[in-house]
């Protein structure tokens, strides 16, 4: 039982900070808008190991890799980094060595046969896609798409498209593999979401700072305050039980990792989403201006929330399992 | 990062949840709600048993007579103890939670042999004198006064709202020293034995008819010197070690209880017919709500193990307490709501059973966004605390 992020860890952060710094600075995001990932910020994220952390080393699992890939997405995730990362990170353990270091993989989980327009994030960017239903898991080449469905993104930052339908591809694993791949997901995005809700609190309370009304700092106003408050606890606690399922995911021993992976991707969906539009409100006029930040933490969330199961589905999930488990005296 | 819990873990918490069954199953059932005396004698007599079977003070430093376990086994003790839905900790509360953590902290050796022992054997129940009808939220502003005369402090003035004063033998007790000092500057933290002259206790009628806190009168007490915890004029700061343990890690067994209140929601529903068919279980907002209260009682937990390991690690709980105690606070309102919406009219004559509990529970659920600081002071310390804002 050790609840601390190990040394590893804590310099991975620090590292992926850096990164971020360099390639996905928040200050100059607008440039970053309707584009796929540059180059060269993927080649780093390739060369730091991003995408390997969840891949096995021979026979080895990674200790502690669904913690540590956590850890990394939260990181880039607060400075609204781009390109197919929560994807490549968690298709590259069925995929092998060779097509990982191809490149960008994007992806979609299918339902059922749920009909409607199949919407795939950065599907335009990626090499190849990866189809998870619920049974298995198939790769879909870019070439065999249909027409995309004309439209624009709602999130400048993660190019979105809309097909009428995705065709049947080479199915490379079973039923395990895409259980495991979903739970990835659901994890790992909702500690994208932890980034997305810690990004949009950092911003408001800078603001809370700095703009002044009434001659005084916005931020000594108590409706201000108690805002800011509850975006930070929400994330404080979306945050908790994030990294918890993650470690559950690596050693199930530790819970039931179904439970924990949704209580988590819900709770982090409400935090990122509620943490985006507070951050709007706390920006007054500015807050609905394009040119200012909150609006593209807002429109992440989004995204995210509508990856791997909303906060509706999950909490339905939740309770019917808890309605199951109760004793009858 | 690793959930998992060692052999020996488990072994203590196989020992442990064999001892509590056995140990839960004798027990006699609760005195009434409101029969005080007979209360403080069953939860006193509870925590003697766990004394005496080696489990009181889990989380108190081998040298203070606690046992020193490492936090996962503080933690499987917690699980353990709400599986078994063994008594509340009730009158012990203060002594348990935050008087002996602050004695640990802050108090002279003397003051340490004579009154942890004491309260880990539960024959002494600790209240606790901070607010004053003039200083709720606002308690360094507090004015009940302490006048040195030779070695003793002779005390007047005012306390209210002191939960369970009625059946406690001291009280952490909070006194102004120096009226000219700035308002922080001139407050003393001092032991005060209840049951001596000059400490007149008036219970106080409360929401649900009962009386769980009292005014308690002070008419000359005397409180020896040696009764001191820290300097004079420091209890301000002793009075943050205090609050840091009442709003930072107190709350573990509470939050974790969370769990069960919610099953047995649940179980409520699932007994209660619904207009046109069916429980009310059956609907699917009803189940989603449960799922939503379900994730957050999760994720409290979760922060609670954080803060338990962190309290071990530095001494103290991590200032994100307040964020626990606040979040608790709404969620088991939440549910009690919820409860109450559940078992419907049936609660308004008090029937008795799940109904009229439900009421009961409602009401007394409100007093955790007041108590221990309120909701509102909780998102200023947050706010201005952790997040840089100014005061
Ligand atoms: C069940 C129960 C048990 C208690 N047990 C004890 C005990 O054992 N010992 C003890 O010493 N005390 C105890 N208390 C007292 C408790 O700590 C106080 O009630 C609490 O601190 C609030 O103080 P107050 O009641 O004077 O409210 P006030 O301070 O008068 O507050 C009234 C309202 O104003 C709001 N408010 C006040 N100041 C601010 C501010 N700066 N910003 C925004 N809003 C503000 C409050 O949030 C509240 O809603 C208990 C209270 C309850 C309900």
């Amino acid at each position: 039982m050790d609840f601390r992020l190990d040394d590893d860890q804590i310099a991975l952060r620090h590292a992926v900070r850096g990164l971020s710094e360099r390639h996905f600075a928040l200050g100059a995001v607008a440039a970053r808008e309707d584009a796929p990932a540059a180059d060269p910020a993927w080649r780093d994220l390739v060369a730091m190991g991003i995408f390997g952390l969840l891949v096995s080393d021979g026979d080895e699992t990674p200790r502690n890799g669904t913690v540590t890939a956590a850890v990394a997405l939260e990181e880039l995730s607060a400075h609204l980094a781009t390109g197919p990362i929560l994807w490549t990170t968690i298709t590259a353990p069925v995929l092998t060595g060779g097509e990982i270091e191809a490149g960008r993989v994007a992806g979609v989980v299918v339902v059922g046969d749920a009909g409607g327009p199949v919407v795939i994030e950065h599907a335009t960017e990626a090499e190849f896609l990866v189809v998870v239903h619920h049974d298995r898991i198939e790769r879909v080449e870019t070439t065999s798409l249909p027409e995309v469905i004309a439209g624009e993104p709602s999130d400048p930052l993660t190019p979105t498209v809309a097909y009428e339908s995705v065709p049947r591809g080479d199915v490379i694993s079973g039923p395990d593999e895409a259980r495991t791949i979903r739970l990835a997901g659901t994890v790992l995005a909702a500690a994208q979401l932890v980034g997305v809700a810690q990004g949009a609190l950092d911003v408001a309370a800078a603001y809370a700072l700095e703009r002044h009304q009434f001659g005084v700092p916005i931020g000594s106003f108590q409706a201000i305050k108690h805002l800011l408050s509850d975006m930070y606890v929400r994330v404080e606690l979306a945050r908790s039980s994030t990294f918890a399922a993650a470690a559950i995911l690596d050693d199930e021993r530790g819970g039931d990792a179904a439970r924990a992976a949704g209580a988590a991707k819900l709770l982090a969906g409400q935090a990122g989403i509620d943490n985006g539009r507070a951050a709007v409100q706390i920006l007054g006029g500015m807050g609905f201006t394009w040119e200012m930040l909150p609006h593209y933490f807002l429109k992440r969330a989004w995204v995210l929330e509508q990856s791997f199961g909303t906060a509706e589905f999950h909490a339905l999930a939740l309770g019917v399992a808890l309605g199951a488990g109760v004793v009858k005296a | 990062m690793d959930l998992t819990y060692s052999a020996e873990d488990e072994e203590f918490r196989a020992q442990l949840r064999t001892w509590l069954d056995t140990a839960v199953q004798r027990q006699s059932p609760p005195p009434p709600p409101g029969d005080w005396p007979a209360r403080r004698a069953y939860d006193t007599q509870w925590q003697r048993t766990l004394y005496d079977a080696g489990y009181a003070g889990l989380h108190w430093p081998v040298a203070f007579g606690g046992r020193g376990l490492p936090v996962s086994q503080q933690l499987v003790y917690l699980e353990e103890y709400a599986r078994a839905n063994a008594p509340y900790i009730s009158v012990n509360f203060v002594g348990l939670m935050h008087a002996g953590p602050t004695l640990i902290a802050e108090g002279t050796d003397e003051q340490r042999a004579f009154h942890l022992p004491r309260i880990l054997t539960g024959e002494s129940v600790w209240c606790q004198g901070f607010s004053e009808p003039g200083a709720g939220s606002d308690l360094a502003s507090l004015q009940t006064r302490a006048v040195r005369d030779g070695d003793h402090y002779i005390v007047n003035g005012q306390k209210i709202w002191s939960t369970r004063a009625h059946v406690a033998d001291y009280c952490e007790l909070l006194v102004r020293t120096d009226p000219d000092a700035p308002k922080h500057k001139g407050i003393t933290w001092l032991i005060l034995d209840m049951h001596q002259p000059g400490v007149d206790v008036r219970p106080m009628r409360t929401i649900d008819g009962e009386s769980h806190f009292c005014e308690v009168f002070l008419d000359d007490a005397r409180v020896p010197v040696s009764n001191r915890v820290g300097e004079e004029n420091d209890g301000w700061r002793v009075t943050n070690v205090t609050l840091r343990f009442e709003r930072g890690t107190a709350f573990a067994q509470h939050v974790i209880t969370l769990r069960s209140q919610l099953r047995k929601l649940v179980d409520v529903a699932q007994d209660t017919p619904a207009v046109g068919g069916g429980t009310a279980w059956d609907d699917a907002e009803f189940r989603r709500h449960v799922g939503r209260l379900d994730a957050s009682v999760d994720a409290l937990w979760r922060m609670t193990q954080m803060g338990i390991a962190d309290t071990e690690r530095t001494g103290m709980p991590a200032r994100s307490g307040s964020a626990v105690k606040l979040r608790y606070s709404e969620i088991t309102q939440e549910i009690a709501d919820l409860l109450l919406r559940t078992v419907g009219r049936a609660a308004l004559a008090g029937v008795p059973g799940p109904a009229a509990d439900a009421m009961r529970e409602y009401l007394w659920s409100l007093q955790y966004t007041i108590a221990a600081g309120t909701s509102q002071i909780q998102r200023n310390l947050i706010a201005e605390r952790i997040l840089g804002m100014p005061r």
